[in-house]
């Protein structure tokens, strides 16, 4: 099927078809190829914060179990009996030294040896338990806590597949005084009618503020004055200090830190118990130190997405999960900082709270919309040549990074050639 | 009565941590209450929840806020036993985020509620105690609800409701309305109000 495609045709510079969003074919090759075939974002190494850690997870639509071992080496396991494919493990999260099957309880060390099998005698000598473990994610690598896995062996290193896109990660980590995140705080679920990519279109699309959450601004107007929340959208952004960049292997930042003035805290929207919390911190450190450790209560001013399934916004950690090809469900896992101040932590919590409620809500409505839209097969093509007339639009540097004004659509040209890149690739998946 | 967006935020003071203290320990003391057994106070708290549901319905935005004390919270936790301050919520609202919220749904800009969005909230399995001074009860109930827009799909979610109800004056006001959500840890369509 892959060689029938002509992608130069679906996936042109300024334009892409409709059908690689609504043809389910494409979603089941992507559901291998591109979750599995890229490196795929799993969880966090605090999720699991002790020996025997696991968590259930999804590659595309693989169960997962990532689990730390013994040894404090982490795993991924299909969570998929090799007997007869029933999942072994039902906990969203725990600790266990091995799963059992529920059906005839062959049981899995929880670095996938199949350890035992009842009435192994009924199998005479033809039992080869070396080959009966939990199917195994072969690559899993770790970047300043953040797991990750691929089947495919010609993946470059973690490390280098994530390039010069890292660094804005290390941004959004080194705010915490120990220069460590902590993912144990619960997540914020939300699930849309639509295709996966209709999420990836609009990740670091700093085009759509000011109309997609106008009820977001409005309100803030209503509430805040004019210095608060998302207002710096409310005018054209190309005229402001923010930009994108795009990243190769369709990594994608929108920047809106350089227009959103010197201290972020000042910003953002009070929430519930900002002045509570703050008096509480400002008594037991001092206003100065108080005002510095607050500057780490909101999100870093980036949407930075690293292709094909993690997103940094606010101060959360969003993972697009696919469930089918018109259905997508994100989740917005919550972040502490280590060695901060518990006021700002309890501070994080609700303002995470903030943009789901308020702003997501009407992203994910009108996700929707394009969704319904797409039905339209004589409608054949969705656009994104905003920015593509500038002489300098595709001029990157010498590590391939483009920098864009904000509202360009760059970083959806950008994802989706690596989207094609891997989909019109021969891709062989291992697994261990 | 003062429109929502005649109403100018207020700081939020009370949300400190004896607050939080206390709403973890009222929402544990209800693991092993018993039957609740005056049945007129059971009818009056079914009525109190009925005439709540319905200002929800309507739309009635001001005047269902105006059942809450002034140092209420609005919480849909995502799991069970967490402690607000170290977990994220669905929802965890003071009352400036509560007016927030609700003058956001009437913008008029609010994709979701457009064109027409109609909810039914289905109260049941009501349970109320109160406490022996008098100025504080506690209401269990089941709720249902339904959210529609003509053209899609039917929205449906089913949850626990326990309320603390504290007597301001001689009206019983909603200081806390936590609403558990049966699915609360899978993907939610965006609810208006529960």
């Amino acid at each position: 099927m892959t060689a029938m495609r002509n992608w130069d045709q679906l996936i042109q510079a300024d334009r892409v078809h409709r059908s690689i969003y609504t043809d389910p074919a494409y979603f089941a090759e992507e559901m291998t190829k591109i979750f599995g075939g890229l490196w795929t974002y799993l969880c966090h190494e605090s999720e699991l914060p002790k020996v025997n850690s696991f968590k259930r997870v999804k590659m595309g639509l693989r169960p997962l179990i990532v689990t730390r071992d013994a040894d404090n080496r982490f795993h991924a396991l299909f969570n998929r009996c090799a007997h007869r494919a029933a999942t072994v493990c039902q906990e969203p999260s725990g600790t266990a030294s091995r799963f059992t099957c529920a059906y005839h309880g062959w049981t899995y060390k929880n670095s996938g040896e199949l350890m035992a099998v009842a009435y192994a005698e009924g199998y005479g000598e033809c039992l080869n338990k070396a080959e009966l473990g939990l199917k195994k994610v072969t690559r899993v690598e770790s970047y300043r806590g953040f797991i990750f896995g691929t089947l495919n062996p010609d993946m470059p290193p973690l490390i280098d597949y994530l390039g010069e896109a890292r660094h804005y990660l290390d941004i959004f980590i080194d705010r915490a005084p120990d220069k460590e995140l902590v993912v144990q705080s619960g997540a914020y679920r939300g699930t849309f009618n639509g295709n996966w990519k209709i999420a990836w279109d609009n990740a670091a699309d700093g085009y759509h503020p000011a109309f997609g959450h106008r009820s977001l601004f409005e309100m803030t107007r209503i509430r805040n004055g004019q210095n608060k929340g998302g207002t710096h959208f409310s005018r054209n952004p190309d005229e402001s200090p923010m930009y994108c960049k795009t990243f190769p292997n369709g990594h994608g930042l929108l920047h809106q830190r350089p227009g959103m003035g010197p201290s972020l805290w000042s910003r953002v929207r009070p929430a519930p118990g900002t002045e509570s919390f703050v008096d509480a911190l400002v008594k037991r450190v001092g206003e100065t130190a108080a005002f510095e450790a607050l500057e780490g209560a909101p999100g870093a001013g980036m949407n930075l997405n690293f292709f094909p399934n993690l997103m940094i916004i606010g101060n959360q950690i969003q993972v697009v999960e696919p469930l089918a090809h018109g259905k997508t469900q994100l989740t917005w896992f919550a972040t502490t900082l280590k060695g901060a101040h518990e006021e700002v932590n309890a501070l994080r919590m609700r303002i995470a709270e903030d943009f789901p409620n308020f702003g997501e809500v009407d992203d994910m409505e009108i996700f929707e919309r394009c969704w319904e839209g797409l039905q339209a097969p004589e409608a054949e093509w969705v656009m994104m040549n905003r920015g593509l007339y500038r002489p300098d639009a595709e001029i990157m540097d010498d590590k391939g990074v483009r920098t864009v004004d904000a509202s360009d659509e760059a970083p959806m040209r950008n994802y989706l050639q690596a989207y094609r890149k891997i989909m019109e690739s021969e891709v062989t998946l291992a697994v261990a | 009565m003062l429109s929502l967006r005649e109403r100018s935020p207020q700081p939020s003071h009370y949300v400190t941590p004896e607050y939080y203290d206390a709403l973890i320990a009222w929402r544990d003391a209800a693991s092993n209450l018993g039957a609740a057994t005056d049945i007129g106070l059971n009818a009056e708290c079914a009525a109190l929840l009925h005439y709540e549901a319905r200002l929800i319905d309507a739309r009635r935005f001001a005047e269902w806020l105006d059942l809450l004390s002034e140092e209420c919270v609005y919480w849909v936790p995502t799991d069970r036993l967490t402690d607000p301050r170290l977990a994220v919520n669905v929802a965890f609202d003071d009352r400036r985020r509560l007016e927030d919220r609700l003058i956001r749904l009437d913008t008029g800009y609010a994709h979701n509620q457009l064109p027409d969005r109609r909810m039914q909230h289905f109260i049941s399995n009501v349970e109320a105690w109160e406490d022996a001074d008098g100025k504080n009860r506690r209401v269990k109930a089941n709720e249902q609800v339904f959210e529609h827009r003509t053209g899609k799909h039917l929205i449906h979610y089913i949850a626990q409701l326990d309320y603390w109800l504290t007597l301001v004056g001689d009206q019983w006001k909603i200081k806390v309305k936590r609403v558990m959500l049966i699915d609360s840890l899978d993907g939610l369509d965006t609810p208006t109000l529960l």
